[in-house]
């Protein structure tokens, strides 16, 4: 008879979702996988609306990465009427994104990744959260942290008239010029944001890195995979989150392809599944080969492992160095899916440098802001690197610029095979013989929080539950108990 | 920090999920009213984000959908943020913490810029399903007793 352990809610993770594991006659893991419940019909609501609404409508999709919406939509929408944007435009839409990256990837850091290390994987679940990090590591870093995000939000609202859904790209370029006195304030932002991140990197080295069982844990075989990579490069092969063209990597680090974001369908497919609503992207050259990792399956990572992966490393100085010793630790490619934290902070170190750098680039305060859109709107793709990893907005029109036809393929998605593959070898390395204890579930639990799924819809409605529910499959497929949370 | 003053409302909801619009069209009303008198901040997020808009207020007032098995949409409760502790009805942070522990972090960092008073009306709503504009006419019935209830609540 086969056993089901099924992990709910799932703590500190975006939206919800379930994890259903299922066990065999002794007690050990036979499947486990990961399920996501989410809204429909985004699509459908875009067809037939002017596809310049697209920048302001997609941030709405979700409260967790709307400047990531905001920039994806907004150049697909400049390639639908194909609009070459001015420098100054490029470099504000950059500059704002790599402060938005500090705001969310510090959030992602500090309340959901950091507890299960400087608390401790073992640690009692109420334990597990900001509120025990604050209590071991102390008031001031929660200070800095939220005085970070403060000044990460202040200068967003600068840019974008406010923070949380953006206005500051527009159809061919940005919404309104930059003034030097903005600038300046802006400069000295950025400038505490890059302490932040030296800050946040010394808090990871100290309590992570340093502490050996955390480290053999990061570098050990219960979270590794040997999968492809894929994310955006700039000209000299360097992370860029806001442009570039597609790099993927094989499990060996080898250039598998790098592609213009419009070609994305030649290499990306999508398979379903019955048991999920979310698809599993997967490399076309090689087929979907099912949830499973190595160089003959089609399934790839995203996120900043990803992106550390297939790019040749950082354009700036401090966020370089700290890639140099990832690599040194982890190797390149590094498949340890703990890793993707590690990425996280060196990026927020890299975003805040990179702010700093366009924020005394000349060209920011520039007049020529926008194009105007001339062209017959037609089709259009556009991509940007996501905080969790890459995110492809692809919109066809008719001639008079009214949606026709809409398609995103988000991070989580990406992810969808890696983080089903990692909950499934973390769960059967970790239960044996039936033996499931809470420390044990929580090391489960942080095989997928690494990728920080998103599971949101841009809701947070008060629930009187979490709507979570347990669904068992027998091996036809067929469900055969579904049981909800109470 | 700034000194605490005076009082915000913080209408939160997704424009494009149907009745979780709820808490964003009551504070654009409430902008209608009086929005010279009292702060009106209109959040599509929760958690830190949430309790950081709060920061430098003497009280705080937060108006959201509720999501509440088995009871009619449209009505409107009246919370303390203690009764968000005790009760299930609770946030549910989607991204970073949940309200409850974000507030909590917030007040243990900088309890001295941190509201004296949190108020949160919810009004329930049937769970959102699919994207759609627009409320439904039970919870669009809500909206103005919702935003007198806020009126009283800021003189008190």
């Amino acid at each position: 008879m086969r056993k089901v352990v099924t992990i709910q809610p799932i703590t500190r993770l975006e939206g919800h979702g379930k994890i259903s594991i299922f066990l065999d006659d002794g007690g050990n893991v036979k499947d486990a996988y990961y399920q996501v419940v989410e809204f429909r019909g985004f699509e459908r609501f875009c067809i037939g609306r002017p596809v310049e609404e697209m920048p302001i409508i997609t941030p709405r999709i979700c409260g967790v990465c709307p400047w990531a919406h905001h920039m994806a939509s907004a150049k697909a929408v400049d390639a639908v009427y194909g609009a070459e944007l001015p420098e100054t435009a490029k470099k504000i839409r950059e500059m704002a994104y790599n402060i938005f990256y500090v705001h969310d990837h510090s959030a992602v850091f500090y309340a959901l990744s950091a507890p299960d290390f400087v608390v401790g994987p073992d640690a009692p679940r109420v334990e597990r959260n900001i509120l025990g990090l604050i209590g071991k590591v102390g008031l001031e870093t929660g200070k800095k942290v939220i005085n970070a995000r403060m000044v990460a939000t202040k200068l967003l609202e600068k840019l974008a008239g406010r923070a949380i859904i953006p206005t500051c790209a527009v159809p061919g370029g940005v919404s309104k010029p930059l003034t030097e006195e903005d600038r300046k304030e802006i400069e000295e932002g950025a400038k505490k944001l890059v302490e932040f991140g030296q800050f946040t990197l010394k808090i990871l080295e100290d309590v992570v890195l340093k502490n050996q069982k955390y480290l053999d844990l990061i570098v050990g075989d219960v979270y590794k995979h040997e999968t492809y990579y894929m994310g955006l490069v700039d000209e000299k092969g360097l992370v860029n989150y806001y442009e570039g063209k597609v790099r993927v990597v094989d499990p060996k680090g080898r250039i598998y392809a790098e592609f213009h974001p419009k070609d994305y369908l030649n290499y990306i497919g999508e398979h379903v599944e019955p048991w999920t609503y979310l698809k599993f992207p997967y490399l076309k050259g090689l087929g979907w080969k099912g949830i499973v990792d190595g160089e003959k399956s089609g399934a790839y990572r995203v996120g900043p492992l990803g992106r550390l992966n297939v790019a040749n490393g950082f354009a700036t100085p401090l966020a370089q160095e700290a890639y140099e010793r990832f690599k040194e630790t982890l190797g390149k490619p590094a498949h340890a899916t703990l890793g993707y934290h590690w990425a996280r902070v060196i990026e927020i170190l890299n975003a805040a440098e990179r702010a700093l750098e366009l924020s005394r680039d000349p060209d920011v305060t520039g007049k020529d802001f926008r194009v105007p859109l001339t062209n017959t709107p037609n089709e259009g793709v556009g991509i940007v690197e996501a905080p969790r990893g890459t995110l492809i907005h692809h919109y066809k029109t008719d001639q008079e610029g009214i949606l026709t036809d809409v398609n995103l393929i988000v991070a989580t998605t990406h992810n969808n095979a890696g983080i089903c593959m990692s909950v499934k070898k973390a769960s059967q390395q970790l239960i044996k013989g039936g033996n499931v204890s809470d420390g044990l579930l929580n090391m489960i639990e942080m095989a997928f929080r690494a990728y920080d799924p998103c599971l949101a819809c841009g809701t947070h409605a008060l629930p009187g539950q979490m709507p979570l529910d347990v669904c068992i499959y027998d091996a036809d497929g067929k469900l055969v108990a579904e049981i909800k949370r109470p | 920090m700034k000194r605490k003053h005076g009082t915000v409302v913080i209408g939160l909801g997704n424009p494009i999920l149907g009745d979780d619009a709820v808490g964003l069209v009551i504070a654009s009303e409430l902008r209608k009213r009086m929005g010279r008198i009292v702060d009106i901040v209109e959040l599509s997020a929760g958690g830190l984000t949430v309790a950081e808009a709060m920061l430098g207020y003497r009280k705080a007032i937060i108006v959201d959908a509720l999501v509440e098995e088995g009871t009619v949409p449209g009505k409107i409760l009246r919370l303390t943020f203690e009764d968000l502790k005790t009760t299930p009805k609770r946030f549910i942070g989607f991204h970073d913490i949940d309200l409850v522990t974000s507030v909590e972090l917030i007040k243990a960092i900088d309890r001295e810029s941190f509201p004296d008073e949190v108020v949160v009306f919810g009004i329930t709503i049937q769970k959102p399903g699919c994207y759609q504009e627009g409320l439904s006419e039970e919870v669009k019935t809500a909206v103005p007793k919702c935003v007198e209830m806020i009126e009283e609540e800021c003189g008190r």
